[in-house]
């Protein structure tokens, strides 16, 4: 169970969907395709994480790495699709306060349709 | 699954983040075979994915010559679990408590992980014995 990361464009969304774990060791994959993205300028960034066996603190590190970069761009990162467990380490540590968390693509997509 | 009662289990690895998914699931499935349950198991799995990752972070520097072991007990109504290295002992007086409220309103990075671990597990605890350092993982079964 490593990390897989695709990505795709909805409108003027990427999706990035991760497969596996985000952890010490798979984070940098997962940091370098963020960082691409906000070099590209792509500031609306949706998250699936359906596959997405499980979350440490690196991962939670890697979107504070350029969550700011991403909002002063007037962009945002939003996430769906999240287990329960994924869920619950953004909520324990108030992380749902910054990042929105839609259980569904088609939710997340209308979020930032609708500003 | 049928709980197991008093059981243990030891894993010796090099101090290599590589193996973070490894003991993670070992962690999960041990936290199952005890009669935790799936949310408890990991969340115990992620509190050892943060231990471990602190011990090759903090304690070894990344230096994956070195050698981590962890073992994990349950005694019918406990889980304890140690993360065992010979680095940099990782004391609790020099850890930092993030504000969170500061943290998410700075965008600030790091410091999570023990946060995680407290959060998750009853109690975390650093140490020494034998000659090595280690941090102390407990949480209790809660009883049907």
């Amino acid at each position: 169970m490593e990390l897989e990361i695709s990505k795709d464009r909805k409108g003027n969304v990427s999706v990035l969907r991760v497969k596996g774990a985000i952890n010490a060791h798979t984070v940098s994959d997962f940091e370098s395709h963020l960082e691409e993205m906000a070099k590209g300028g792509e500031f609306n960034i949706l998250i699936d994480c359906k596959d997405l066996d499980y979350i440490s603190s690196a991962g939670l590190g890697a979107l504070m790495g350029v969550i700011e970069r991403v909002k002063s761009n007037n962009g945002d990162i939003k996430l769906c699709n999240t287990s329960n467990n994924v869920y619950r380490v953004f909520d324990i540590l108030g992380f749902t306060e910054l990042f929105e968390i839609y259980d569904s693509i088609e939710k997340g997509l209308r979020a930032f349709e609708q500003g | 699954m049928n709980r197991v009662k008093d059981f243990f289990l030891k894993v010796n690895f090099k101090a290599d983040t590589r193996y973070l998914t490894l003991i993670n699931s070992l962690t999960l499935d041990f936290c199952l075979l005890s009669g935790f349950s799936e949310e408890q198991g990991k969340n115990v799995s992620l509190a050892v994915d943060e231990a471990v990752t602190n011990t090759i972070k903090h304690a070894y520097h990344f230096d994956s010559s070195k050698d981590v072991e962890v073992f994990l007990n349950f005694d019918g109504r406990k889980l304890v679990i140690k993360v065992y290295h010979t680095g940099v002992p990782l004391s609790p007086d020099n850890l930092v408590f993030p504000d969170m409220k500061e943290y998410l309103e700075r965008y600030k990075k790091g410091g999570l992980g023990i946060l995680l671990m407290i959060k998750f597990m009853d109690s975390v605890e650093y140490g020494k014995e034998k000659g090595k350092h280690f941090c102390k993982l407990v949480k209790e079964i809660e009883q049907a």
